[in-house]
This record gives structure tokens, sequence and C-alpha cells, in this order.
């Protein structure tokens, strides 16, 4: 647990305090992510994906559980939008990202990173996505491809 | 299948953001076995998106680590049946001591007794009316368990026989050979895969519309223009892979007509279905 903690900690603890937008909620958040990931980790299964994947899904929902318990899920979200790239822009003392990556996805066409954040980081469905952006559930779809499609680009060219 | 046409509709990218159905997953998690460049992809996909969530990296505040790992540590010296117990335990009511009692008047000390009895005999009897419905309870699990298991196995079965025909599919004396409608503007349509050193012929008749009762289909090889028998399709088949009875060494073309049941020595051209040239 030590190492899942040392090796995924500062990667999950920035998920969740994107989506809580809040310190301390993120540190309860984790706490409790943390304890389930314990209770549950018999259930991983490495032929059904990347453990980290499995680690994001868990801190994921644990933190949208704790927004919708005190009410402010929607209030967050709605927000997202807005700061979609101030996490890329923020202090570079709280990044532990190295900046070659942080640059490199700093390059990523701002529609992209938005539609990857909303669907990847904060949890949302196509639909969701869809009815927020008011863009017909196809075109999600399509973007989210093309995004991905960049991101192999940045990733396949060096990284 | 066209893998370029699944690798594009998204799906790989719901499953690696965590975001699939049930549904998806499972169907994913079947095709990455069988298609190595879906697993290629999906796995491209996963690390990508692990990637770009590295961009929200945050320095985890260093104090949080002792706390969150000793709470780990705490729930794990719990044993199991204390965590699953411990949300239902019942409230427990004080143990009665000598002060709870009834005055000590004869008349109400027998109540007290009487009624003691009767909860005592109630009790005796819930007891064992819980205990056989219990016993009852648990044989039926057990049958259901040992059901679910005889599927499990079926479907383990099932599942490697489909992934033998698949890799059958591919070894490099197979022949696929894609039998169209013979209607204009029909849309039936099946493959047949031949191994030419073999000469087993395979097909999913499945892919073909039902038949009344008195009908059936029976497949052709054509040389030279003369039809030769390849045996009729059977009607209750269920198989991905049906196998003809007739091998096959040579041949121009399949093809698939209706006959009555049982079939026919020769072909009725004028119940052609579908046909393709080799």
């Amino acid at each position: 647990m030590d190492l899942l903690y040392d090796h995924y900690g500062d990667n999950l603890y920035g998920i969740v305090n994107r989506i809580t937008k809040d310190d301390a909620l993120a540190q309860d958040v984790i706490q409790d992510a943390f304890i389930k990931i314990w209770k549950q980790s018999a259930l991983y299964d490495s032929s059904k994906g990347r453990l980290f994947t499995w680690l994001l899904t868990i801190v994921r929902n644990q933190a949208l559980d704790a927004l919708r318990k005190i009410k402010r899920k929607n209030e967050i979200r709605g927000t997202a939008a807005d700061v979609s790239l101030s996490v890329i822009s923020a202090g570079n003392e709280n990044l532990s990202i190295d900046h070659d990556v942080k640059t490199v996805l700093g390059s990523l066409d701002s529609h992209h990173r938005e539609l990857l954040e909303h669907s990847y980081i904060l949890g949302f469905s196509h639909p969701e996505i869809a009815e927020k952006f008011d863009i017909p559930l196809g075109t999600v779809k399509t973007r989210i491809r093309s995004a991905m499609q960049e991101l192999r680009a940045v990733f396949g060219n060096g990284h | 299948m066209d893998i370029k046409v699944y690798k594009a509709s998204g799906i790989l990218q719901d499953y690696a953001a965590g975001l699939a159905s049930d549904q998806e997953q499972r169907e994913v998690q079947c095709l990455r076995k069988i298609y190595p460049e879906i697993a290629t992809a999906l796995a491209q996909a996963e690390a990508d998106l692990e990637a770009f969530a590295g961009s929200y990296a945050k320095r985890i505040p260093p104090d949080l680590r002792s706390k969150v790992l000793a709470e780990v540590q705490k729930h794990s010296q719990e044993s199991p049946l204390k965590l699953a117990t411990e949300s239902v335990k019942p409230t427990v009511a004080p143990a009665p001591t000598i002060s709870n009692y009834p005055p000590a008047s004869s008349q109400s000390l027998i109540w007290f007794l009487a009624a003691a009895s009767i909860v005592g005999i109630a009790f005796g009897v819930w007891q064992y009316t819980e205990n056989t419905e219990n016993k009852t309870q648990i044989a039926e699990l057990n049958e259901s368990n040992s059901g679910a298991a005889d599927r499990l196995i079926a479907l383990e079965n099932e599942n490697s026989a489909l992934e033998a025909e698949v890799n059958d599919s591919f070894k490099p004396d197979i022949r696929k050979v894609v039998l169209q409608s013979a209607k204009e503007g029909g849309t039936e349509q099946l493959a047949v895969l031949w191994n030419t050193t073999t000469g087993e012929v395979k097909y999913n008749p499945s892919a073909l519309p039902a038949l009344p009762s008195d009908k059936q289909y029976q497949l052709w090889v054509l040389k030279d223009g003369v039809p030769a028998d390849m045996g009729v399709v059977p009607k209750d088949s269920n198989a991905a892979a049906f196998s003809s009875p007739v091998r096959v060494m040579a041949g121009d073309a399949f093809a698939i007509t209706v006959e009555p049941l049982g079939g026919n020595p020769s072909p009725s051209l004028d119940q052609l279905v579908v046909i393709g040239n080799v």
C-alpha cells in the first residue's frame, strides 16, 4: 500500500483536487479512497486493464460521492470548463509532473483537452458532455476520438 | 468483424477511461483476447490517458501520508467478519439485574415466570423454524451455485471453441468465400471458410433468415458449372460455425438454395439464396 501511495498518490490527489476544488475535502476523499482500495484490492484483475485506470475509477467515484453528499456537484461541475487549463498554468511548486510532459500536454487543442478532462478526469458520460456543451452526441464521440488521436500524436513523438 | 471500425467507435477510449457500461466492458475484454490489434490499441489509449492524468498531478500534503496509511493499517487489522457484521450489530438490552426484577410478591413472581417460559418456548419454536428455513435456503443456494458453476464451465467451453474457430480462420490455408444474395437488392450474405488442405468447409448458418418448418437450406459447391451436394444446413443449430459433412478439394463457387426438408439431389436454381465465387 505504501508503494501504491507513493507511486500514484500525487496523480490521484491532483485529480481529486480538480474534481472537488477543495484541499480539505480532497484529503478526506484520498483517505477514504485508499481504505476502499485496500478493501477491494482482491477485486483488481490485471487482465482487465491498467492498475491506474482501476485506481482512478475508485478515486473519482469517491470524489463524486463526496460532492453529492454535500450537494455541491452541480456547482463544481458547472465551473469545470472555466478552469480546464488552470492546472497546467498553476503554480509549478504543486506540480510533480515533469516540465516536458506538461509543456507537450499544454500544446493540446484546448477543446480537446476540455473534452478529455470532462470524460476522463471528471467522469462525465458522453450524453452529459453533449448536454453541457450543447453539441450532438455523435459530435462528442467524434471529437473525443480526435482528442485521443492528438494525445497519441503527442506521446507518439518522443514520450 | 471490421477492427478499424470497432477501434474508431470510441468504445476503447470509454473502456480506458473507466466509463464503459458493464456490457461494453465484457465485450472489450473478450475482443482484446481475440484480436491483438484491439489489445494494442487499448493498451495505448490507457497509457495515453494515464499520461494525460499526470498533467493534473499535485504534490500530496506530506502529513497526509502517515494519516492515510495509519487508517488503512487500522482497517487491515479488523477481521472480515467484524467488518461485515459491525453495520448490522443488534442493539443489546442490558442484562437484567436483581433490582430489575418485579417486586417479590409471590403472584407477580408466578406471572413473571410464566411470561418468561412463554417467551422461552416461543424463542425455541422460532429458532427451530428459522434453523429449518436456513437449512432449506443453504440447500437451495448450493443447488443454484452448482447450476451456476455448470453454466460457467459450459460458457468457458463455448468460449474456447469460439477462440479456436477464430484462430483457425487466420490460418494461411483457409480461404474465405463471401456468398452474396442472388436477388437484386437482396441483403442476405454469408461467409464460407474453406480449408483448401483438408477440404473442410465451415460457415455460420444463423446468418440466414429463418425458413418454414418444411424447408431447409442446402449448400452446394460448383466445379466447371456442375453443382455437387455439400449437405443440408441443420435447422436447429446455434453454433457460430457449422462444419459441412462433405469435404471438397476443388471448386469454383459455393451456393445455398432453399430445398424441401432433407435436401435435394440437385439444386432448385429458382430457389437460389446466396452465391459466391472462390
